[in-house]
């Protein structure tokens, strides 16, 4: 049992041993000040005030110390309750300020030994109160005698009362609190503080503190030690004095503000990464104009000119102050294009409504002219950029934003290829669940859309649109293979990955929001 | 895309064993969209395409549901139509204004309800909105057929001939309905280059129509009316025949008998309208499986197609000869025989999967641009610039706020804009980002920003689009020499060339603190402190430096074919 009791004892130095070697290996500057003045004065408690008087410290850097420094038991904390006293205003500005009695006491010097005298005289000015009052103290001093309306002074006039005594003091030092004051400072300040405009007390709340037993040992053990080094600097390396210093530990856990920093944004970043994926699966980027010849934006695809999408209010057409026509392809191109038309849509085809420059209500045209010039076998492209609507932007809709568009063109290329294109897309993106459903588009036929599930949101969502190139837009531009095509509206998915509900955010350029947005999505 | 209603209890009623959420959830795969389900009112809103105006009613979705369902296969047919004996004589008159005409009659026991009369004309504006082309190509009459004395003539009348139209008690003559009744100032334009007007009357000379702009009061539709007399006119015969094939289908279904009509022309040939013989195409062996990357046999094949309301028979050569209705006006090529097959197939019966995902081996690769674009990107990123995006299409006010003292007239605006907000194309790409931080003035400082944008000028008579780059820093004490360390660092982490800047003067930049990019002594952007002026139009208190470069001209400079691994 003793061998034990032993142990255990010896683990508890050990540990406190332990304690105190990472004590002043995590001591913060703060906590040293602090622990050093409450050191000075051990045994005693010391206020907020005093410790910031003494300390240099502010009040902030002071309850951090002393939240520190009692975690580890260093110190002892009491909310104190104090009464601050000090000389009313009006008294300190007067720079010869005497308490009555002994203004008597120099007016009776001065040879006026008449009470009426005293009270005329221009220390007391008819103020015939204060006299009888000072008449009273003089008395309780011992300083006078009084009778037959006559006073005479006594040898005690030399001493200063005990309330001259305190009044001199709180001069001096400005206030004092209650609890500091001793005996007879304590009987002076209640009699004082009967008396009318002497005195002043304030209730303040002040904490104090008082460093423990192991905060005694643990100082003097500290301050045994070599001087710790607040920084390694570089004077430090070169001389080498770094052999012989110890570092303080400094907080490394406090959170520090975040830094400034350039960034790509959020929309172009997120395209990039898309693109990266339609890379991986083989597709190739390629670029165009934004500004399209009606012709390409329309007539190559198979939309007629009396289509509805032509209007102007749907699409912008651009004018400038000489009208510029938009260059069209070679004659025989027009001429393939045009009779394709009027096999078909049954109406006259006109070149003049080809040429309007429009801003590309898609970004097929740059597809089909890709195409035409290049009339691959096979070949695999995309292309991510702006399109334009000439709609009422709203929280749903932009007027300008990015559309995707991927093509795929073999000898075999078939409808079930396009499907799972998509879906290895779709995969790749993360989304597991698809369908798809037939519709119409003017260029393509069969045409499908794919709705995707979306789990946040839990519901179905309408994604891409596809379909094979009608043999109406690629036979006229001697394109001779099946061509796959799919594409939609980007910002559609940065909406869902941005957790946006206003689809205009992204184009509002708010730098707390471009800051905001995280590098990766987990 | 035009909406129609369809009634819950007429799809059940259409299928009594099919659950009604199978019958909703198979809607989408006969290319509809569903916009909405109203269980209130009992009806589901269903958005159709254009391309098929036999959508435009609950009867032609119902008919092709049932294809899909297998509850009536093949080719819808119009039975037992009867030759009505009536006439309607074409004048020569109306040659080069509204050359067709066609019709038919319809009866049957019961009076129209409301609620197919609502379908009738729902059908009818959205035939009109699309075939029709805004009634310009084709345009519908429906009449009363027991207010009207054959035979009818289609003729023309001059402005001041008058009539009661539609919901009218008084005449008004053909120049007050064009110049004063709102359909009148609708459509009016479409017969803007006569003096003569299309009238339909009967043989006492009452108004039937004004095509395509009204009606005659005499022979309205309503709720006890049983006998229906349909016209189209139109400036395209086609045209004309679709949409009357539409009609009669819809009326079939309605439960009408139909009764063909005589057209006659003023050179005596006669037609009898509707026409509405199943049309056919011929669709080579192989063809179908090919493009839909599908296995089916020929037996098959022709069963996809019944279910999508069409039929076929396969030739002897192994072709496939396919028959459609009438009013699949959307088929002309082979590529829409398939995708009736895919749909008839049913469009989830495909395998979608990752595995259709055609293994052919491409290499992907960026676009040169892309690349130089993020290389710039990248540096800037790393000189602490944030990457904004503004639109292209930009307010003119914008423009002006920052050349001042320009005459920017060599802007591309937008044709009719409807708003100042949307009125030109952006000539520079500093502008825009003084817009954004002029949006910015409560974030912190400094702010350093960059935009890779186009921009848009016309140029020796030509639309010249270009990528441009612009960089901004503010804060109170940028100047000169931050912004052009900038441009310099840029230059040489990116692609480990100089620039030089000589002094030139800009409006927009404050006077000695400006100078011209050269890149190879040619001028590729500028760069200065913006000028006050500018920098209050913008309505910010803090100092602004930018500089912008044509990334096209320093593209075509830098040769960008040199670009190599190694």
């Amino acid at each position: 049992m003793g061998i034990n009791a032993n142990d255990e004892e010896r683990d508890r130095e050990l540990s406190s041993a332990n304690l105190a070697k990472e004590s002043i290996a995590s001591l913060h500057p703060i906590e040293k000040n602090i622990l050093s003045i409450l050191y000075y004065h051990k045994g005693k408690w010391i206020t907020d005030n005093e410790l910031t008087k003494e300390s240099n410290l502010s009040i902030d850097q002071i309850r951090r110390g002393i939240e520190w420094l009692k975690f580890k038991n260093f110190i002892a904390v009491e909310d104190g309750i104090e009464f601050e006293i000090s000389l009313k205003e009006s008294l300190l500005k007067n720079d010869n300020f005497l308490l009555p009695e002994r203004k008597l006491v120099n007016c009776v010097k001065e040879g006026k030994s008449d009470i009426v005298d005293i009270i005329k005289s221009e220390a007391f000015k008819n103020n015939s109160k204060e006299v009888y009052s000072a008449i009273k103290f003089c008395k309780n001093n011992k300083w006078i005698d009084f009778k037959n309306n006559r006073i005479s002074l006594l040898p005690g006039i030399e001493h200063l009362s005990n309330e001259e005594k305190f009044i001199d003091k709180l001069i001096r030092i400005g206030s004092s609190i209650l609890s500091k004051l001793d005996e007879s400072e304590i009987s002076s300040f209640e009699i004082l503080k009967k008396r009318p405009n002497f005195i002043d007390v304030k209730k303040i709340n002040n904490k104090k503190y008082i460093i423990s037993d192991l905060g005694v040992s643990f100082f003097k053990e500290l301050s045994s030690r070599t001087e710790l080094q607040r920084k390694l600097t570089a004077e430090h390396l070169i001389d080498g004095k770094w052999r012989d210093l110890e570092f303080e530990q400094i907080d490394v856990e406090a959170p520090l503000p975040l830094l400034a920093y350039g960034k790509k944004n959020p929309l172009i970043d997120f395209i990039d990464e898309v693109k990266e994926i339609l890379i991986g699966m083989g597709f190739s980027e390629i670029d165009g104009n934004f500004a399209q010849s009606s012709f390409w934006n329309f007539d190559a695809l198979f939309i007629p000119q009396d289509h509805s999408a032509r209007d102007m209010q749907d699409t912008f057409y651009l004018k400038t102050i000489k009208n510029i026509d938009s260059p069209l392809p070679k004659d025989d191109v027009i001429k393939n294009v045009s009779s394709i038309h009027e096999q078909n849509w049954n109406y006259t085809w006109n070149i003049e409504e080809s040429k309007p420059y429009v801003l590309r209500t898609h970004t097929t045209p740059v597809t089909i002219q890709y195409l035409a010039k290049e009339k691959p076998e096979q070949d695999k492209t995309f292309l991510v950029g702006r399109v334009f609507r000439n709609e009422k932007a709203s929280f749903k809709h932009l007027v300008e934003f990015n559309q995707i568009e991927g093509i795929f063109t073999s000898k075999d290329a078939n409808l079930r290829q396009l499907m799972g294109i998509q879906t290895e897309f779709y995969a790749k993106m993360g989304i597991k669940k698809i369908k798809f459903w037939p519709t119409f588009f003017p260029y393509t036929e069969p045409s499908l859309q794919s709705m995707i599930y979306n789990d946040k949101f839990d519901k179905w969502i309408e994604l891409f649109g596809m379909g094979i190139l009608r043999p109406e837009v690629t036979v006229p531009l001697g394109i001779k293979n099946p061509v796959l095509a799919w594409g939609g509206g980007f910002e559609r998915l940065a909406m869902i990955r941005f957790n946006l509900d206003d689809i205009r955010e992204l184009y509002y350029n708010n730098l707390a929001w471009l800051k905001g947005i995280p590098k990766c999505l987990l | 895309m035009p909406v129609v209603d369809v009634r819950l209890n007429a799809l059940s009623e259409s299928f009594p064993n099919i659950h009604l959420n199978e019958i909703i959830e198979k809607i989408p795969y006969i290319g509809l969209d569903i916009e909405g389900l109203d269980e209130n009112n009992g009806i589901i809103r269903v958005e159709f395409n254009p391309n098929r105006p036999d959508y435009s009613t609950e009867n032609g979705i119902i008919r092709a549901l049932k294809g899909l369902f297998e509850k009536e296969v093949g080719l819808p047919i119009v039975n037992d139509i009867e030759e009505s004996g009536y006439v309607v004589c074409i004048d020569e008159t109306v040659d080069n204004v509204r050359p067709i005409i066609c019709a038919f009659a319809a009866r049957r026991k019961d009076p129209l309800n409301e609620h197919e009369i609502s379908q009738l004309i729902s059908m009818q504006e959205d035939l009109h909105n699309g075939v029709g082309r805004k009634r310009k190509k084709s345009s519908i009459g429906i009449h009363d057929l027991d207010h009207i004395v054959f035979p009818l003539l289609y003729t023309t009348f001059p402005k001041h001939f008058s009539f009661v139209p539609l919901d009218r008690e008084n005449e008004f003559t053909i120049d007050n309905i064009l110049n004063h009744l709102d359909v009148g100032k609708k459509y009016g334009h479409i017969l803007q280059n006569s003096d003569k007007f299309p009238i339909l009357i009967d043989s006492q000379k009452n108004v039937l129509s004004f095509p395509p702009i009204i009606n005659g009061h005499l022979t309205k539709i309503k709720l006890n009316t049983n006998s229906l007399l349909i016209e189209v006119t139109s400036i395209n015969e086609k045209s004309a025949h679709d949409i009357l094939s539409i009609l009669s289908f819809e009326l079939y279904d309605m439960g009408f008998k139909i009764y063909s009509l005589d057209i006659t022309s003023h050179s005596g040939e006669s037609i009898k309208t509707p026409v509405l013989k199943q049309s056919k195409m011929i669709v080579s062996d192989g063809y179908i499986n090919k493009i839909l990357g599908l296995n089916l046999s020929n037996g098959e094949l022709i069963k996809c197609l019944e279910r999508s309301r069409c039929s076929a028979r396969i030739l002897e050569n192994g072709d496939m000869e396919c028959y459609f209705p009438r009013y699949r006006v959307d088929i002309f090529n082979p590529v829409d025989i398939s995708e009736e097959i895919a749909i008839g197939y049913g469009i989830y019966r495909f395998d979608a999967s990752s595995s259709s995902n055609p293994s052919l081996y491409f290499s992907g690769k960026k676009h040169v641009s892309s690349l130089i674009f993020n290389s710039i990107r990248e540096v800037l990123m790393g000189l602490g610039f944030i990457e904004i995006i503004n639109t292209n299409i930009i307010s003119k006010n914008v423009i002006d706020d920052f050349f001042i003292r320009v005459d920017n007239t060599d802007l591309v605006s937008i044709e009719g804009s409807k708003s100042s907000e949307f009125e030109i194309l952006r000539n520079s790409i500093i502008p825009s980002i003084m817009v954004t931080l002029s949006k910015n003035i409560h974030e912190k400082y400094p702010q350093k920003l960059f935009e890779i944008g186009k921009t848009f000028k016309v140029h020796q008579s030509e639309l010249k689009e270009e990528w441009s780059l612009g960089v901004v820093i503010a804060h109170n004490n940028t100047n000169y020499s931050e912004i052009k360390s900038v441009l310099e660092s840029l230059m040489k982490y990116c692609f480990n060339k100089n620039i030089t800047t000589p002094r030139h003067n800009f409006d927009y930049y404050l006077n000695g603190h400006s100078a011209k990019i050269l890149f190879n002594e040619n001028d590729v952007g500028n760069i200065g402190e913006v000028y006050p002026q500018v920098i209050e139009n913008f309505k910010l208190r803090t100092l602004v430096s930018v500089f912008q470069i044509n990334l096209n001209s320093l593209m075509d400079l830098l040769d960008l074919k040199k670009i190599r691994y190694l």
